[in-house]
């Protein structure tokens, strides 16, 4: 957003060379492109951070296994506990 | 008269293949991106503080212009214009991106000999009144109109320079600035 106002001051004053050479950093955009472009030097397992995300994501798929696999013989007509539950009650 | 004429066509051909040289270094390594950076960035500087009027936020914006420049380099086609005209008009983006994230409204300041020149061109008696309305006016076009107005009445561009800018004719660029000039009359007249 923006508006103009109008300077009354009729002599433009621009920054000089040595304003402007104070803003001037090569390195710094250098750093700033190297940090948005480089992948990170370290891996990702070595990162404290990632690495207890990366375990957590690992025990919640085996947690989720050893849950459907112990819901798989409750699913299965030849188990035990389908023969218990008889409809007709013919007993 | 032509004679001053060659030498100054040979310099800025001279400067057209100095630049693609630059451009094909950076794109092989862009630490010689670095060159260009020498080599512009006081002209990028001075066009973004003629917009935003303030040396920090130039600096800032400036910057960011040189960092996109940067990472765009690869996708850079020559396509006969100057390659100037693509960093400046990275940089305008930069500027129009600035003033959109803006929360708060900032004042740009304009010297009154160029509002008053715009008036002249709308055939406008230039009271101080008037002057007001003009600057409101202004401030209600779109960013894209005003930015070449921006360009030929604040910043002072040549049409040859704000031609090279959008990479179209001189006559189109001469065509670009009346007509929105035009503009500015109608939405006058009608307030």
């Amino acid at each position: 957003m923006r508006s103009y106002k109008i300077n009354k001051d009729n002599q433009e004053q621009l920054p000089d060379k040595a304003t402007i050479e104070k803003y001037k950093d090569f390195s710094k955009l250098s750093h700033e492109y190297d940090r948005l472009t480089k992948r990170p030097k370290v891996p990702l397992y070595r990162d404290k951070k990632m690495f207890l995300i990366l375990l957590l994501i690992v025990l919640i798929a085996y947690l989720l296994s050893v849950v459907s696999t112990q819901e798989e013989p409750r699913n299965n007509p030849d188990s035990p506990q389908e023969e218990r539950i008889n409809p007709e009650g013919n007993n | 008269m032509i004679k001053n004429q060659k030498p100054r066509l040979k310099t800025k051909r001279v400067k057209y293949e100095d630049d693609q040289q630059l451009v094909m270094l950076a794109k092989k390594d862009n630490r010689a991106f670095s060159l260009i950076y020498e080599r512009y960035f006081e002209r990028i500087y001075l066009f973004v503080y003629k917009r935003v009027r303030d040396e920090a936020i130039a600096g800032d914006v400036t910057q960011d212009a040189m960092l996109k420049a940067m990472m765009a380099l690869p996708k850079y086609e020559d396509r006969g214009a100057p390659f100037s005209s693509w960093l400046f008009r990275i940089a305008s983006n930069e500027v129009n991106l600035h003033f959109r994230k803006a929360k708060k409204m900032i004042q740009v300041a304009v010297q009154e000999k160029d509002v008053q020149t715009i008036m002249e061109e709308i055939e406008i008696k230039p009271t101080e009144d008037e002057q007001s309305k003009l600057i409101r006016l202004l401030g209600d076009m779109k960013p894209a109109q005003t930015e070449i107005i921006e360009m030929r009445f604040f910043m002072h561009y040549s049409f040859k320079e704000i031609a090279d800018f959008y990479n179209i004719s001189e006559a189109s660029a001469k065509m670009r600035v009346y007509r929105i000039l035009e503009k500015l009359k109608n939405s006058w007249d009608k307030q």
